[in-house]
C-alpha cells in the first residue's frame, strides 16, 4: 500500500531540516511504499532566510523532477525520483474546500502586527481586567530597558516569536481557522503518515509542535494515522547581543520547560519520537530573525532528515502504537571534530551516504566536466549547446547543484562540528575523504588514471548511446538525469566503495 | 563499371591496359580503402574510445585516404604501362583522389549514425 | 604533469592510426606488385638442345673439299658463326661424317674444320639420299637442330647401277621420291619436325659421277656446282634457328625453301595502340572500336604480324605489296607501307607495345579513309603460291659436262618428295580480319 507522508517543519530548524531532506531526496535516497512526500513549512517569520532558502530548493527540485520525469509518478530510483510535492498537488478531487496556494509553506494570517494588536485588534481590551492579566503574563520589560516595543506584548509577530514559546502558543492556536489547514485535514488519507519537525529551544518550534499535534488529532479520522516527530535539542549557541531578544543562555532553561510540557501533554499521541542533539560548539551570529537569520547547515540537520526517511520507510507493522511510544536517537562510531563518511555505521552509509556520494560525483561532473566536453558526440546529441544555458530544466539543475547542494555541503564543512565527507574542491579521484582512487603508473606512463577526462568522455558517450535506445527523443531531460546517475555509478564503481575505519 | 566511370572523367587512353586493368583495379581498391577507412573511423575507433572522433581527425583521415588514392592511381598506371609518370597519369591520380573524397564523404554520412563517439562528425 | 601524460597517450593513439595506414599501404603495394610479375613469366619458350652437323662424305663430295673452293670457305665460317652468334653462342656443334653410316667426329668444331681441310674425308661409295636422311632423322632428338651438307644427288647403290645403268633415272620419281616422303613423314610425327633447304654454289675440283656412275673429271673453274644445306628440327626451333641464320652476314644462299614450317595461315595480329597512330579510334589490340573515321578525318593504324612461318620469298616486302589482297566493301583503306619489325627502333614504342613488336616480323601500316558500315571487318589476305624455282636446278641427264653447271641430278624429285610429306591444302598464307566498329 503506498501512502503519502506529510512532513511539517516548524520554525527555522524545521526549515533547515527540510532543506537537508530535499538534498537527500535529490540524491536519490529511496522511500519505500511512498507515493508522495509533502513538506509543509510552518513559520510565522515570513522573511526568514532559512525558510526562503529551503523554499527555493524545493521549487527547484519540483521543476527538475517535472521536466525530468514528467508527471509520471512511478519512478523508483535515480536522482530526484522521489515525488516531493506541494500540498495543493494532492488530489484535486477534494471538493468544498478552496485549493490553497501552490506553495510549500503554510501562511498565517494577520501577522503584520504586534502581539497585543493580534489578540485585540480592535483595542477593545484597553482598561479591561483582561488587559491587566495580559500585562501580568506577558509584560516582561526588564528594568532599564530602553524600548517599549521589545516587550512581549508589543512584539511584532511577523518576525517570529524570538524564542518566546509563550506567545507562540496563542498564535498557533488560530492556525486551525486558516483555509490551508482545513485543506490539510481534508487531504490526509487513511494510510498517510505525519511527521513533525521542531526545535525544542527555539520560539516557533517549541510552541508550535504540541499545538499542531493537538490540532491535527482533533480530527477523528486522522487520530489513528501514524505520527512521527523529531525534536532537536540545542546544537548551537548564539553570540551575546544585548540588543537582541534572543539569549542562548536561556536555551537550556527553555528546553527543560518544554520537555516537561511534552511529557505531560504529548503522552500517547506520537508513535515514533526521534530526538537529536549535539554539544554546541559553534556560535552563530545573533540575528533575531528575518532575512538575516540564516544559519549555516549543520550535520545534525542532515541526521534529522534521515529520521524522516526512517519513519517514512518503516513497515506498517514496525510502527509501535501511540500508547507505547518508541523513542529513537542517533549515534556515530566515533566522536571527532571533523566527521566524515567513515564515522557512520553501515545502515546510514548504504541508505544515505552512498546516494550522496553518487550525487556529489554527478555534481562535479555536471558543473565542471560536461560543459568542457562541448565537442563530444553525446553533448551534441543531447543538444546541450543550446539547452545548458537557456533551458529552464538545465538552469534549475545548475542552480540546484551549485547554489543549493554545493553551498549546503560547504556550510556543513565549515560549521562546528565539521562534516566533510567530500573534498568538493579537489579532483574526482580525491572526491571522497578517506579513500583515494589510485593512479597507477608503469615506467612513468599512466596505465590506470582513475576518473580521467578520457574515462568520462568514453563512458558518457557509450552510456548516452545506450540510453538513447531506451528513452526517446522527447524525453531528453529524463535521459540526461539517467545519464548523470549512471556515470556517477560508474565513478563509484571505480572508486570501489565507501571507506571505513576501525575505531578503538 | 569503374572503367566507364574513369573513362568518363579522365578520358580514354590509347593503351588498352587502362581499360582492362588499371581502371578496374584502381577503382576497386579506392572504393575498398574508402569503405575501410570509414568503417575504421566510425565503427572501430568511433565505438571504442573518443580518441579519434573529432572533425580534425576526420579531416586527417580523409587526407591520408586521398594520398593513398593518389599514390594508387599513379603507381598502378606506371606499373601497367611500364612508362614513367606523364600528365595523363597525374590527371588520373588527382581525379582518383577526388573520387576517393566523394566515396569517403558518402560513407561517412551513411556510417556515422552507427557510431558512438563520431556520431556528429563531420556534422 | 597531467597534460604531459595526456599528450603521451594521445600521441600513442595517433601513432597507432598512422601505423595502421602505412600497413594497409604496404599490403596493397605488395598485391599489385605480385600481379605484374605473374603476367611476365608465362611466355617461356623451348630451347634448342644441341646442333648436329652431318657432312656427306661420298666420293662425289671430294671435289668440293679439294683446294680452296667456295665450299671450303663457306662451311667452316658457318660452323664457327653458329657457335659464336646463334643463341648467344650457347650452342656447340656436334659434327658427324655421313655416308653409308654415321661416324661421329671426335673433337671440337676447330678440329673438325682442320680435319675437313687437311684430310680428305670424302671417300665413301655413292650415297643413297633416302638412307642418309633416315639416318639423320634417327640421330635427331626432339629438341635438336640437325644440319646436313650434301650435293643431294639422288643415286642407288653401286651394284644396282651396275646391274641397271638407267636405274637412277627410272626410279627417281617412283622409287626414291616416295621413300623420301615417308622419311619426312616420320620426322614430322616425331616432334613436328620440319626442314629448310638452302642452296649454295661453289667451284668444284674433282671427279663428278654421272647418273650411270661414270666418272667425269672436272677442273677448277670449269663448272660451278650447287651444294645444299638442309636444316631439320622442330618447327618452332627451326623458325628460330633459321631467323638467326639469316642474320649472319656470311649467310647468303642462292636458294631457300621451307618445308612444313608454314602450316596454317597467319590469322593472328596485334594492333599497336600508339605507334603510327593517327585519327580517332580505340583498340584493345585485336579490334578497332569507337572509330570516328571519315573522309574529313582519316586514320592510320599499325598492325603487327608474325610471318616467320612463311617461306622467305613470301616475307619479302615488295612481294607482299604486290600480292596482298584487301577486301574493301566495309571500308576504304589501303596498306601504305610494310615495315620490318627489326627495323623499328624500340624507343619509338610505348613499353606495353614492345611485346607486340617482339611477336611480329612485319608491321602493316594501314591508311583508312572511310568506314561505310557501323561495324565490319578489314580483311587482308595473301594467296598461297608455291615457289617452283627449284625445278630450274634439276637435271635428269648429267652425262655432258657442259650441261651440269649449276644443276643437280634428280633434284626436283628430291624436293617433291619432301614437299609431299608436308603438303597443306590451305589456300592462303595470310588471312587477317580486323573488326572495326564506329
Amino acid at each position: 500500500m503506498t501512502r503519502n507522508v506529510y512532513v511539517f517543519g516548524i520554525g527555522g530548524t524545521g526549515a533547515r531540516i527540510i532543506r537537508s531532506l530535499t538534498m537527500l531526496l535529490a540524491a536519490g535516497v529511496k522511500l519505500t511504499d511512498t507515493h508522495k512526500i509533502i513538506p509543509i513549512i510552518i513559520d510565522v517569520d515570513a522573511k526568514n532566510a532559512d525558510t526562503t532558502r529551503t523554499l527555493k530548493a524545493l521549487e527547484a527540485y519540483r521543476l527538475i523532477r517535472e521536466r525530468g520525469y514528467g508527471n509520471r509518478e512511478d519512478i523508483k530510483e535515480g536522482f530526484f525520483h522521489a515525488n516531493l510535492n506541494t500540498l495543493s498537488s494532492v488530489t484535486s478531487e477534494i471538493s468544498g474546500t478552496e485549493k490553497p496556494d501552490d506553495s510549500f509553506q503554510l501562511q498565517f494570517e494577520n501577522l503584520e502586527t504586534s502581539f497585543i494588536r493580534y489578540i485585540d485588534p480592535k483595542e477593545e481590551l484597553a482598561g479591561d481586567v483582561t488587559m491587566d492579566l495580559l500585562e501580568a503574563l506577558y509584560d516582561n520589560t526588564p528594568p532599564g530597558h530602553d524600548n517599549f516595543s521589545h516587550t512581549e506584548l508589543n512584539l511584532r509577530l511577523d518576525l517570529g516569536f524570538k524564542g518566546n514559546p509563550n506567545i507562540g502558543t496563542v498564535v498557533f492556536n488560530n492556525l486551525a481557522t486558516t483555509k490551508e489547514f482545513q485543506y490539510v485535514l481534508k487531504s490526509i488519507g487513511e494510510n498517510d503518515r505525519i511527521f513533525i519537525i521542531s526545535s525544542i529551544f527555539g520560539g516557533t518550534g517549541s510552541s508550535g509542535f504540541p499545538q499542531l499535534v493537538r490540532l491535527l488529532q482533533e480530527e477523528e479520522r486522522i487520530r489513528a494515522n501514524p505520527f512521527g516527530a523529531l525534536t532537536v535539542m540545542p546544537y548551537f549557541n548564539v553570540t551575546d547581543n544585548k540588543k537582541s531578544a534572543i539569549n542562548s543562555d536561556r536555551f537550556n532553561s527553555k528546553t527543560e520547560a518544554a520537555l516537561t510540557y511534552y511529557a505531560k501533554y504529548l503522552k500517547g499521541k506520537i508513535n515514533s519520537f526521534y530526538q537529536l542533539w549535539d554539544r554546541p560548539l559553534k556560535q552563530y551570529e545573533n540575528k533575531e530573525g528575518g532575512a538575516e537569520q540564516q544559519n549555516s547547515a549543520h550535520l545534525v540537520e542532515l541526521i534529522g532528515a534521515t529520521a524522516v526517511i526512517d519513519f517514512a520507510n518503516k513497515a506498517d507493522n514496525a510502527i509501535k502504537p501511540k500508547e507505547r511510544t518508541e523513542y529513537y536517537d542517533f549515534g556515530i562510531q566515533h566522536e571527532d571534530q571533523l566527521i566524515d563518511i567513515r564515522h557512520f555505521y553501515d545502515t546510514t552509509k548504504n541508505a544515505v551516504l552512498h546516494p550522496l556520494t553518487l550525487f556529489t560525483y554527478a555534481m562535479k561532473i555536471y558543473l565542471e566536466k560536461i560543459p568542457a566536453f562541448k565537442g563530444e558526440a553525446f553533448y551534441k546529441e543531447l543538444n546541450l549547446n543550446s539547452q545548458l544555458a537557456s533551458d529552464p530544466f538545465y538552469q534549475s539543475l545548475t542552480v540546484f547543484f551549485d547554489k543549493h547542494y554545493r553551498a549546503w555541503l560547504k556550510e556543513m564543512m565549515e560549521n562546528e562540528r565539521k562534516f566533510q565527507p567530500f573534498n568538493v574542491d579537489l579532483d574526482l579521484n580525491s572526491l571522497v575523504r578517506g579513500r583515494q582512487i589510485e593512479v597507477k603508473k608503469v615506467l612513468g606512463i599512466v596505465t590506470s588514471g582513475g576518473i580521467t577526462d578520457a574515462f568520462l568522455k568514453e563512458r558518457l558517450g557509450k552510456l548516452e548511446d545506450d540510453l538513447k535506445k531506451k528513452i526517446p527523443e522527447n524525453e531528453r531531460e529524463k535521459r540526461f538525469l539517467r545519464l548523470l546517475h549512471e556515470i556517477a555509478e560508474e565513478c563509484y564503481e571505480k572508486f570501489g566503495g565507501l571507506p571505513s575505519e576501525v575505531f578503538h | 563499371m569503374f572503367t566507364a566511370l574513369y573513362e568518363m572523367l579522365c578520358g580514354k587512353n590509347d593503351d588498352p591496359v587502362y581499360a582492362s586493368d588499371v581502371y578496374p583495379n584502381v577503382g576497386l581498391f579506392t572504393l575498398v580503402f574508402a569503405i575501410a577507412f570509414a568503417l575504421i573511423f566510425y565503427l572501430l575507433l568511433g565505438r571504442w574510445k573518443p580518441v579519434w572522433d573529432k572533425v580534425s581527425h576526420w579531416v586527417i583521415t580523409m587526407v591520408i585516404l586521398l594520398a593513398i588514392a593518389f599514390y594508387l592511381a599513379l603507381s598502378q598506371s606506371k606499373t601497367a604501362t611500364g612508362e614513367d609518370a606523364d600528365s595523363f597519369m597525374y590527371k588520373f591520380a588527382i581525379i582518383n583522389s577526388v573520387i576517393a573524397l566523394v566515396y569517403f564523404f558518402i560513407f561517412s554520412v551513411l556510417l556515422k549514425r552507427a557510431s558512438i563517439f563520431a556520431k556528429r562528425t563531420p556534422f | 604533469m597531467v597534460l604531459v601524460e595526456k599528450a603521451v597517450i594521445f600521441n600513442q593513439r595517433l601513432l597507432m592510426k598512422k601505423l595502421l595506414c602505412i600497413y594497409l599501404l604496404f599490403l596493397f603495394a605488395a598485391c599489385t606488385g605480385n600481379k605484374k610479375e605473374e603476367k611476365k613469366t608465362i611466355t617461356a619458350s623451348p630451347h634448342i638442345e644441341k646442333v648436329n652437323f652431318f657432312l656427306e662424305v661420298s666420293g662425289s663430295m671430294a671435289g668440293y673439299l679439294n683446294g680452296s673452293t667456295d665450299f671450303v670457305k663457306t662451311i667452316p665460317n658457318l660452323l664457327v658463326a653458329i657457335e659464336h652468334k646463334v643463341d648467344s653462342g650457347r650452342l656447340k656443334v656436334h659434327e658427324y661424317y655421313i655416308g653409308d653410316s654415321v661416324v661421329p667426329f671426335k673433337g671440337n668444331t676447330e678440329d673438325f674444320i682442320n680435319d675437313m681441310s687437311t684430310r680428305q674425308p670424302a671417300k665413301e661409295k655413292s650415297s643413297e639420299m633416302q638412307n642418309i636422311f633416315k639416318m639423320i632423322a634417327d640421330r635427331t632428338d626432339s629438341n635438336d637442330i640437325s644440319m646436313f651438307v650434301s650435293d643431294c644427288i639422288l643415286s642407288y647403290a653401286d651394284n644396282e647401277v651396275r646391274a641397271n645403268k638407267e636405274i637412277n633415272r627410272e626410279k627417281a620419281e617412283g622409287g626414291l621420291k616416295p621413300l623420301i616422303t615417308s622419311t619426312f613423314d616420320k620426322l614430322q610425327q616425331k616432334n613436328n619436325m620440319c626442314a629448310s633447304v638452302f642452296g649454295f654454289m661453289s667451284d668444284f675440283n674433282g671427279v663428278y659421277y654421272t647418273y650411270q656412275n661414270e666418272k667425269v673429271p672436272i677442273k677448277k673453274g670449269q663448272v660451278i656446282r650447287p651444294y645444299y644445306l638442309w636444316v631439320i628440327g622442330n618447327r618452332e626451333l627451326l623458325k628460330q634457328f633459321d631467323a638467326q641464320l639469316y642474320k649472319l652476314e656470311s649467310f647468303k644462299p642462292d636458294l631457300a625453301m621451307n618445308f612444313g614450317v608454314f602450316d596454317k595461315p597467319v590469322t593472328d595480329y596485334s594492333i599497336f595502340f600508339r605507334y603510327k597512330k593517327s585519327g580517332e579510334w580505340e583498340t584493345d589490340g585485336k579490334a578497332l572500336t569507337d572509330a570516328k573515321i571519315s573522309k574529313k578525318q582519316p586514320a592510320q593504324v599499325a598492325v603487327g604480324v608474325d610471318l616467320s612461318a612463311l617461306p622467305p620469298y613470301a616475307q619479302d616486302t615488295s612481294y607482299l605489296h604486290q600480292h596482298l589482297q584487301l577486301k574493301t566493301d566495309n571500308a576504304d583503306y589501303k596498306i601504305s607501307s610494310i615495315i620490318l619489325a627489326d627495323d623499328v627502333s624500340k624507343g619509338d614504342l610505348k613499353k606495353n607495345e614492345l611485346d607486340d613488336l617482339a611477336n611480329s616480323t612485319h608491321i602493316f601500316v594501314i591508311d583508312i579513309n572511310d568506314v561505310y558500315k557501323t561495324s565490319g571487318e578489314l580483311q587482308i589476305g595473301l594467296p598461297l603460291q608455291y615457289d617452283t624455282s627449284y625445278r630450274k636446278l634439276s637435271i635428269m641427264d648429267d652425262r655432258n659436262v657442259a650441261n651440269i653447271s649449276g644443276k643437280t641430278f634428280g633434284f626436283e624429285y628430291l624436293v617433291d618428295g619432301v614437299r609431299a610429306a608436308y603438303q597443306n591444302p590451305n589456300q592462303n598464307f595470310i588471312t587477317i580480319a580486323i573488326p572495326i566498329k564506329k
